[in-house]
């Protein structure tokens, strides 16, 4: 699957990308903080679900949403049963028993169980990686660099660092680009990739490494070349600059944050009062 | 307000260079003139534009000497806001300039540096995309632009700014001629009173009338300070001398067994949008050398990378009547070179192919001779010059002997020297037998299709509206790019 590809062929729906940056960050952070604040499985996959809806309102190829679902189950899979062959706190009844304890020329051997807290522990872990990675995508894939640079200035955050951020994210496309333009000459000249017939040999691993090293030349060469422009336009990390458009708040976007500011603080209250 | 443009022994090094970069340069240009500066590959263009712009202190270590003086000051003693506000530069890849990801935060982006408010932001992105004729875009991506309104925009971002000077690295020369037609209108459309314009470039037939001063470079010196009147003469030699480098018309007559046959081939790459290609069908046969003409967007680099097989037809057949493999070189050779020396680039796909030891030095030696690398050998790729790391592509997928090679814009941004020699390389070894037995190159360059193919297909969105010799075929060509012209101005 060629992701560049895919990536240019996300649409997200008008009114999303209306939406002000500086809300959708604070919903990550609501999200965040969710993630931290509770504990049960079921809490925590509700709270996936409720990070997963901007999504929803976002057009991605078939293959696409298919390959990110499939990463959220293999994330989820793997942690629940690493974390339930391998839990080693106290109190880990074991839900079923993959190899029974025994002992061999005179030394004991415990088995291999697999722990209900374990995958309990597992699970929770998992989804709030997902949860985070999907209210972030949401975000990344829904608002431009240059609001979301906006953004991060209007809140505080300094300069060079909201552009570095921004232009870090612009530039993943394009380096997703340049690694399928490098595989595919690779395969070319290799003779992995034949006209006419469409054979294939998958690359292995080195040969995949040994892409790292143009890539990186070519990242730190685009890199340098869009220094160049930026400073050619006159952009100083330094100097106060205007933004354009303006970022103006409609009145439901407010109460929104507003209502999100007030879990926060709901949820601060309820744990300092557990305290 | 244009400014005056003084420059008083101007000598720039780079600490990787042999001999300096720019020599002891000196000349002015009056306010509000049109300059335009050639030279071959390497004589110091883009260092003296850049250095007018008052970035090289700024982008890389470098030794600058000598005076620059524009409108009373120098540009790298200013603050970065004054500096670009004085002088705006257009650079030769669009893609390597543009800082944002929508045509309107593009335009923005300079303003915004300069403080300006919102409202007038607003004014002076309306007034520069009318300028350069992408009004109708502003709300779209920059993704979804052709290479041609992408240097538009680049032009609208520089003179949204009202600088004084504008610098232009050859800008012309990843444009396709109707793009290039719309680019040139742009700047004619400038108002009186419009910038002082330097223009570096390699297409000099687009700029001869514009142009009241001539500098020429050579090695970092100026070689020549022509007034209006005394470079016409200059550049009917320059027009001489690649006129005579072949005869128009086709070069072969005499052509092979088919090689390959395309047959009703349909592509496209997202089913909700048009097809790119469309109904394709053509027969290549050995000994010919085939150019692929047709605006940007056309379908060009994708019947390429169908035929070279990266992508999949939807529908149609591609019949390879001789043996595979098939070579490719892609226009941005910074994605062909993966391995740590040119030796080793040039070894690469012999090695693979499971050539003996004795056969691999000999097509490196051969490759190395045919494509003068033989002092860059022991060198590392990623290190080179563009030009020098695009005939390390080009030789590095000839010694692939392939029977079909195909080369996507080959001639993007070299000067016509190097580009006299690259293609005449690679048609002289068609025309002596192969490998490449068959050569498919797509180019914008109406000059390189005419003296280098013997055959010529033209692409409209994604069809054959001709498949000729190169006379017939660039007609039914420059008809096309009327009636785009004509359709554009309509709407």
């Amino acid at each position: 699957m060629n992701w560049s590809h895919a990536l240019r062929q996300v649409e997200p729906r008008p009114w999303l990308v209306q939406v002000d940056p500086r809300l959708k960050l604070l919903w990550v952070a609501t999200i965040s903080i969710g993630c931290i604040w509770f504990d049960s499985v079921a809490m925590l996959a509700a709270l996936s679900f409720v990070a997963a809806c901007p999504l929803f309102a976002i057009r991605f190829p078939w293959r696409a949403a298919a390959a990110y679902a499939f990463i959220a189950l293999l994330v989820i899979w793997s942690t629940v049963s690493s974390q339930g062959l391998f839990y080693y706190d106290t109190t880990r009844p074991p839900l079923f028993t993959i190899v029974p304890a025994f002992t061999w020329l005179g030394r004991h051997y415990a088995g291999l169980h697999f722990y209900t807290e374990g995958a309990r522990y597992g699970a929770g872990q998992s989804l709030r990686f997902v949860a985070n990675l999907l209210a972030g995508s949401s975000v990344a894939l829904s608002t431009s660099p240059e609001r979301l640079m906006a953004a991060l200035v209007r809140l505080r955050i300094p300069s060079p660092l909201s552009y570095m951020g921004t232009a870090a994210l612009r530039s993943i496309p394009l380096a997703l680009e340049e690694w399928a333009a490098l595989r595919q000459a690779y395969q070319l000249r290799a003779g992995l990739r034949r006209a006419g017939r469409f054979q294939f040999r998958r690359m292995r691993l080195l040969e995949e490494l040994r892409l790292l090293e143009p890539l990186l030349a070519n990242t730190l060469r685009r890199a340098s070349a869009l220094a160049f422009a930026v400073q050619a336009r006159g952009f100083d990390p330094q100097q106060p600059r205007t933004h354009f458009p303006p970022l103006l708040m409609q009145a439901w976007e407010k109460v929104a944050c507003a209502i999100l500011v007030g879990l926060w603080i709901t949820a601060l209250t309820i744990s300092l009062a557990k305290r | 307000m244009p400014a005056a443009i003084h420059c008083q022994g101007l000598c720039c090094s780079f600490p990787t260079g042999d001999a300096p970069a720019l020599n002891n340069v000196t000349f002015s240009l009056p306010a509000g003139s049109v300059t335009l500066v050639i030279g071959p590959s390497g004589a110091g263009k883009s260092t003296l534009l850049h250095a007018l712009a008052g970035l090289l202190a700024d982008s890389v270590h470098s030794r600058r000497q000598g005076e620059i003086n524009i409108a009373g000051h120098d540009p790298r003693r200013l603050p970065a806001a004054r500096r670009a506000a004085l002088v705006g530069l257009v650079q030769q890849s669009p893609d390597t300039q543009i800082c944002t990801t929508t045509v309107e935060s593009e335009v923005a982006f300079g303003l915004e540096n300069l403080a300006i408010e919102s409202s007038e932001i607003d004014r002076r992105i309306d007034e520069a995309l009318r300028l350069v004729g992408l009004q109708e875009l502003r709300h779209r991506q920059v993704a979804q632009l052709s290479g041609g309104q992408r240097q538009r925009l680049v032009l609208a971002a520089v003179l949204a700014m009202r600088t004084e000077v504008l610098l232009l690295d050859e800008p012309l020369s990843q444009l396709d001629p109707g793009a290039a037609a719309q680019f040139l209108a742009a700047i004619d459309n400038l108002p009186d009173g419009g910038p002082t314009i330097v223009v570096a470039e390699h297409r000099t037939a687009a700029w001869t009338e514009r142009a009241d001063q001539l500098l020429v470079l050579d090695e970092g010196r100026l070689a020549a300070n022509l007034p209006r009147g005394d470079f016409a003469a200059w550049d009917a030699e320059i027009k001489r001398l690649r006129s005579s480098e072949s005869p128009d018309g086709p070069l072969n007559t005499v052509l092979g067994a088919p090689l390959v046959e395309v047959e009703r081939l349909t592509f496209t790459f997202d089913r909700r949008r048009p097809a790119v290609l469309r109904d394709v069908n053509f027969r290549a046969q050995a000994s010919e050398r085939i150019a692929l003409l047709g605006a940007n967007g056309s379908g060009k680099s994708t019947l390429l990378a169908i035929l070279a097989g990266l992508h999949e037809p939807e529908s149609g057949a591609i019949h390879f009547l001789g043996a595979a493999p098939v070579g490719l070189v892609r226009q941005n050779p910074d994605t062909l070179l993966f391995c740590r020396t040119v030796h080793e680039e040039l070894a690469f796909a012999p090695r693979h192919a499971g050539c003996s030891r004795d056969e691999i030095a000999e097509r490196v030696r051969d490759a190395a001779e045919r494509f003068e690398l033989k002092r860059l050998l022991d060198r590392s790729p990623l290190l080179l010059s563009q030009g020098e790391r695009l005939r390390v592509a080009v030789a590095a997928t000839f010694t692939m002997r392939a029977p079909l090679l195909l080369l996507d814009e080959p001639t993007t941004g070299q000067d016509p020297r190097h580009e006299a020699q690259l293609m005449s390389t690679l048609t002289d070894a068609v025309a002596a037998g192969g490998p490449p037995q068959t050569l498919i190159f797509s180019t914008h360059d109406l000059q390189v299709a005419r003296h280098f193919a013997d055959r010529v297909i033209v692409l409209d969105g994604g069809r054959i509206i001709a498949d000729d010799v190169p006379k017939f075929a660039i007609e039914a060509f420059e008809a096309c790019l009327r009636e785009m012209a004509s359709r554009e101005r309509a709407s």
